[in-house]
């Protein structure tokens, strides 16, 4: 968002190259920057992935079903680092969730239709835990999870990565 | 009422917005697959935009040379600015020749003219010959996809809609059976005709001829049967070379419905013996958008349909949720090209998920020009009230980071308090399907400074 978007309205503006330069999302950053080759972290859970729009659109965090360029995914290969983790297959890999900010207000249904959507995919492919790096599609899809009261729940990346 | 009115009663029948989306996934499978079947894929997406930039650049002259070449082969040109100067030249054309029945192929293009009912106000039978646009015909509905019109509609639906019109036995949705029986409509309609219309995929200026994509082979038979031809074709759909073609049918039929080709590519290059062919060329809003660089690309659109069976707020919402006559990713954008007063709820009408760029055959950028078209509706103040006094506070609060602190610390403290009957009344739009998160004591700033604090 910040280095995609934010250029409309701060271009030329005293220290938004550097921002803009200086910024990561959490993912690329340990990816991209950091590139550790251990984590000191355990998850013996399975695992699905939500592939966050903004973060696998635009970031590009992995590659897209709609395009036919070569496979990867640094969020997987990042998780991957974490031991005894399971990852499951979704029927849609990389589906949007419906949160879109405040769509999920303002087109309520859509929105929510699409979450559950979600969440089910998650649920049929043995899914304890969904994982992504995008916190507000976790808050909504848990929303509908508590709701629902589904046996699966969702955690964000760090908290995987950190071992918790 | 607008988009999420209109999706909100579609989705509260579940079942069908269940398999509406199913359905629309499926096509989108089979497009991958076919997508994926071709090493270049990617590259003949850069080369047809970069034909389609060019074309669009150069539009004038390569118009006048396909005015010229088409001239040259006996076809008759003519020039509408809008959908009303189109509707009228149809309708001279039918009346020099006395034609009074018409038979149609798909054309989006004379939907957005609204030809149907004005030939018909003029006492011309217009009859749809596309399956599923005869079946939208029959039930007086417009299509909700443009490549399957009929696509909102189960075959139960469908079965009912003949029983009504064409006699079939009672409770009889076989599909077979129906499109047989459709077949025979058709046909009868085919040989009474004595006009067809098409609408126009490519129109070649090095030829001057017309190039119509279609799968059930209905424009073929529309236009060798009857001796008047009339195509109707937007500006934009100009390619210069013959040669560009083999590009863009690559693309479509793919991007469609996941077959290499269309069943019949027909080429129109001349008049059929002893009879007529006019080729009518629309403007209708096309050139103001030209000149709008942000959203010129919406041009290069092959009506493929991609975007649309993509898009997860379209398989959920249903085509005719979007009130115009093209609906997802690309009806949004042109909708609010064209009217943004009219069309206002359409680019809100998106999570900005970006599949429908990615997906595009032609590379529009069409979830950015969302988002640009909803910072239009913004500054136009079509926004609404209540939605703009919410965004006004936000930002407010947001530019005032230590009040916006408190607010979150106000927030964590009372609203776990709060009864529930009371913190989910009908105000909380969130809360009507979903619980809300539950709240930490502590802020993320909080959590930071302490550990900071704690480490020094
Ligand atoms: S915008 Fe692109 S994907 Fe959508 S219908 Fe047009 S060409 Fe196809």
């Amino acid at each position: 968002m910040v280095r995609e978007n934010y250029a409309q309205f701060l271009d030329g503006k005293d220290g938004f190259e550097h921002l803009r330069t200086h910024i990561y999302e959490l993912v690329e950053f340990l990816h991209d920057v950091i590139k550790p080759e251990s984590l000191n972290a355990s998850f013996p859970y399975k695992v699905g992935i939500h592939n966050s729009c903004h973060g696998h659109r635009e970031l590009e965090l992995a590659s897209m079903s709609e395009r036919n360029l070569p496979e990867f995914s640094k969020v997987q290969k990042i998780l991957s680092l974490v031991d005894d983790i399971e990852f499951v297959t979704l029927k849609r890999n990389d589906e949007c969730c419906g949160f879109g900010g405040t769509f999920c207000v303002t087109n309520e249904a859509v929105s929510v239709a699409m979450g559950i959507d979600r969440v089910a995919d998650h649920l049929s492919a043995g899914a304890e835990v969904m994982t992504g790096v995008d916190m507000s599609c976790l808050m909504h899809m848990q929303g509908i999870i508590d709701r629902d009261k589904l046996p699966i729940k969702t955690m964000h990346i760090a908290q995987i990565l950190a071992g918790e | 009422m607008g988009h999420p009115e209109k999706a909100a009663k579609f989705i509260a029948n579940n079942e069908n917005m269940k398999w509406h989306d199913r359905a629309l996934w499926f096509v989108r499978e089979n497009r991958d697959l076919a997508v994926h079947g071709i090493d270049e894929w990617e590259k003949l997406r850069e080369v047809a935009k970069k034909i389609k930039t060019h074309t669009i650049e150069k539009l004038d002259y390569y118009l006048e040379e396909f005015e010229r070449n088409a001239k040259d082969k006996g076809i008759h040109v003519h020039w509408a600015k809008d959908a009303k100067e189109h509707n009228e030249i149809v309708l001279k054309i039918l009346i020099d020749k006395g034609a009074t029945k018409l038979v149609k192929s798909k054309s989006m293009l004379t939907e957005e003219c609204h030809l149907n009912p004005y030939l018909e106000s003029h006492g011309i039978e217009v009859i749809d010959t596309d399956l599923g646009e005869r079946i939208v015909q029959l039930r007086d509905e417009p299509p909700s996809h443009i490549v399957l019109p009929a696509i909102h509609l189960k075959k139960e639906a469908v079965g009912k809609t003949f029983e009504k019109f064409l006699d079939t036995e009672k409770d009889n949705c076989d599909p077979t059976y129906l499109t047989r029986v459709a077949r025979v409509h058709l046909r009868e309609k085919f040989l009474g005709a004595d006009a067809s219309l098409t609408g126009v995929n490519f129109g070649i200026a090095q030829t001057g001829g017309v190039v119509v994509c279609t799968n059930e082979g209905n424009a073929d038979l529309g236009t060798s049967l009857p001796k008047l031809h009339i195509a109707s074709m937007g500006i934009e759909k100009i390619i210069p070379r013959l040669k560009d073609l083999s590009i863009f049918t690559r693309l479509l039929a793919r991007s469609a419905t996941g077959q290499p080709i269309t069943s019949y590519t027909s080429h129109f290059h001349a008049p059929v013996e002893g009879g007529e062919m006019h080729i009518v060329i629309v403007d209708n809003g096309r050139s103001d958008i030209i000149a709008d660089e942000d959203f010129k690309q919406s041009l290069h659109c092959i009506r493929c349909g991609a975007c649309i069976n993509t898009c997860p707020v379209y398989r959920r919402s249903g085509g005719h949720s979007y009130g115009y006559t093209i609906p997802g990713p690309i009806g949004s954008t042109l909708g609010a090209s064209k009217d943004l007063r009219t069309n206002k709820t359409l680019p809100f009408a998106c999570t900005l998920c970006a599949s429908c760029t990615n997906v595009c055959p032609v590379q529009i950028n069409l979830h950015n020009q969302l988002y640009k078209h909803r910072q239009s509706v913004v500054a136009q103040g079509l926004l609404g009230l209540k939605k703009h006094t919410i965004l006004r506070v936000a930002t407010w609060l947001m530019k005032h980071p230590s009040l916006l602190d408190f607010t979150g610390k106000m927030a964590r403290k009372i609203v776990p308090k709060i009864p529930r009957a009371l913190l989910y009344s009908k105000a909380n739009v969130w809360g009507k399907r979903r619980e809300l998160p539950k709240f930490p004591k502590n802020s993320f700033k909080e959590l930071y400074r302490q550990q900071q604090k704690e480490k020094s």
